[in-house]
């Protein structure tokens, strides 16, 4: 606590955003951001994140169904993927320090539910599994020596929704083995997220480490409202 | 990082022009960071806001005569000494949420003068008992950092938005105009925080001071 403690606190006073729209221009993937020998092939499970809904060049179409843009080797060969946060008993990461969290790897067009973190901000909880590149220390958070990784979700009309910025280390996945994964990305939204659930998202993830090697993945997913 | 390199250096560029909002002239200069509503910069970066008059003074905003309650009278801020509810025009609310260890908000502005390594913190958080923040202060030249100052957030948060005040005197960077000056705020341990502007003009707001010697 600081200085003006009890004067200055406005305990439990909910977020009260206003809805966040923006357009995707200016915003665009980096050309670079991919590394041009992708590690990932996609076979360490039955359901690979496909590329088939996805596009190396940005569009919206008349349903209004908006494809991300995305550098061709992601398009083809994406070199992470996505995957979604579970508790042990089946329910969804929340945020809560010292939960056990696992990776459910996710296909094109799964849901993906809406999860209320304890300071009542709305988020998706996704994950990233890759290869290839140095996982960082997973003893420091701050670390430079950590994989950083951003992810930004879009709507299906192109307008970004959120952002997510971290520096996660990536710990060695066990099933299947030889990966590196990450399974607690916390990615918030405006306000409750409730105006999104008629919607599809995009969801592009950048990961760099600490030589610089990149990663990229990309997924379609259906939110849904919390506990549903 | 995303979208926070500088803009100086030498070979072929453009001739250096300062942005409107830029940090220039003697003095201390007060950043604000902008709120989560608003439109981020390329990268997921937000922008400090910076306020200057039309005839190029000063803005009111950087003056602690007039921005706090300056109790001792002597015309500069220091802890303990409340803002008052002023704000940038253009500052809108918006709470930066840090969830899970290593999550980050970055927030910058372009420099056009050199600064001096002192540098003070005023960040109203949402957290709670345990949690840890790390806020870092650099100055970034053509994309590569340079540390100035860092501080852990590590006080008893109470589920209100407190501030975390520091006064810190950090390294003297050697600024080159475009270079930038990038805030990084990362959650350490996964415990709740957030970094804070609370429904501006408010005191809930965070912003940095800066000196130009």
């Amino acid at each position: 606590m600081g200085i003006g403690d009890g004067a200055m606190r406005l305990a439990g006073a909910p977020p009260t955003r206003a809805s966040l729209l923006l357009t995707v221009a200016g915003l665009l993937w980096s050309s670079s951001g991919c590394s041009s020998d992708p590690q990932w092939n996609g076979t360490a499970t039955t359901e690979s994140s496909s590329s088939d809904t996805t596009s190396s060049s940005q569009s919206t179409t008349a349903e209004g169904t908006f494809t991300p843009p995305l550098p061709a080797d992601c398009e083809t060969k994406p070199t992470a993927i996505f995957g979604r946060c579970e508790l042990p008993d089946g329910g969804d990461c929340t945020g809560i320090p010292d939960e056990t969290r696992t990776f459910v790897e996710l296909k094109d067009g799964d849901p993906v539910r809406i999860v209320i973190g304890p300071q009542s901000a709305s988020m998706f909880v996704l994950g990233l599994r890759t290869s290839g590149m140095y996982p960082g220390d997973p003893d420091n958070p701050a670390s430079k020596e950590n994989p950083d990784v951003s992810i930004e979700l879009h709507d299906d009309h192109g307008e970004l929704v959120a952002i997510y910025t971290g520096r996660p280390a990536f710990e060695k996945s066990d099933d299947p083995p030889g990966f590196l994964q990450t399974p607690g990305l916390f990615v918030v939204v405006e306000g409750s997220g409730a105006e999104l659930v008629e919607k599809k998202l995009s969801a592009v993830a950048e990961v760099v480490d600490r030589d610089g090697v990149s990663k990229c993945g990309h997924i379609m997913f259906q939110p849904a409202m919390p506990g549903k | 990082m995303g979208g926070a390199g500088g803009q100086g250096g030498a070979g072929g560029k453009a001739p250096f022009v300062c942005p409107k909002d830029g940090v220039r002239g003697s003095g201390t200069h007060r950043v604000f960071v902008q709120g989560h509503d608003a439109e981020p910069l390329e990268g997921g970066v937000y922008p400090f806001l910076h306020e200057w008059k039309e005839d190029g003074s000063d803005a009111v905003l950087c003056d602690d005569s007039v921005f706090v309650d300056d109790t001792n009278m002597d015309g500069v801020w220091q802890p303990g000494e409340k803002p008052h509810p002023l704000g940038p025009s253009a500052l809108v609310h918006g709470e930066h949420f840090l969830v899970g260890p290593s999550a980050y908000a970055e927030f910058k502005i372009v420099l056009c003068d050199d600064i001096t390594g002192d540098i003070a913190l005023y960040i109203p958080n949402f957290d709670v008992a345990g949690s840890e923040a790390l806020h870092q202060v650099f100055v970034v030249h053509d994309g590569e950092e340079t540390l100035i100052a860092e501080t852990i957030d590590d006080e008893a948060g109470q589920n209100g938005y407190n501030p975390f005040v520091r006064v810190l005197s950090g390294e003297d960077p050697d600024v080159t105009p475009g270079d930038i000056l990038l805030l990084r705020s990362t959650n350490l341990n996964g415990y709740q925080f957030s970094v804070m502007v609370w429904q501006p003009p408010s005191e809930y707001e965070s912003w940095v001071l800066v000196t130009v010697p």
